[in-house]
């Protein structure tokens, strides 16, 4: 059972079950929620960061400085390799075709 | 049995329950966003970097051919 207080100087609380105004009973736990909100603050930025992955650039949120741009980077390198498989199987052809006289 | 369930209630306050769990959330989410921005970064420049990997593997492969006759 869930209850608010509506009102502590008369013990009376909010029950979200029923949603009626009772009088407060004496075996409630009473929580605090501060360190609750602090964690889904931190967790509100962690899924900025999440989002912010889409996008190739910028750094993430516990990244050193300056690093903006490495993943762009880690991007073509891996890119350049399947060029450069593709550049050699070409030359290969040209060199082929041009040996046998057919370019 | 209201006592011994605020009892355990008391034993798992919010504190001891979420903050563990949300930080687990945070490296989970760092490491998916990891990944996620290395795989846009790949889409994203799979046009530049092939152009560099191919007129490199041509250009190491032809302009030696063509200096020494070759072609």
């Amino acid at each position: 059972m869930a209850a608010i207080k509506v009102l502590p100087e008369y013990g009376l609380v909010y029950d979200t079950e029923t949603g009626k105004i009772a009088p407060e009973s004496g075996n409630m736990v009473k929580y605090t929620m501060g360190s609750v909100n602090t964690a889904l603050d931190k967790l509100d930025k962690y899924a900025d960061d999440l989002v912010n992955s889409l996008a190739p650039t910028g750094s993430f949120l516990e990244s050193f400085p300056g690093r903006e741009k490495s993943l762009y980077y880690a991007g073509i390198f891996t890119n350049v390799f399947y060029g450069f498989i593709f550049g050699l199987i070409a030359a290969f052809v040209i060199v082929f075709l041009r040996a046998g006289g057919m370019i | 049995m209201a006592e011994s369930i605020a009892v355990a209630a008391t034993q798992a306050p919010p504190e001891s329950a979420f903050v563990p769990m949300i930080d687990e959330i945070c490296y989970r989410a760092q490491l998916t966003a990891r990944n996620q921005k290395l795989s846009s970064a790949v889409g994203a420049t799979k046009v530049l970097g092939f152009l560099i990997g191919a007129l490199f593997a041509l250009g190491m492969v032809l302009i030696p051919l063509a200096l020494l006759g070759g072609l």
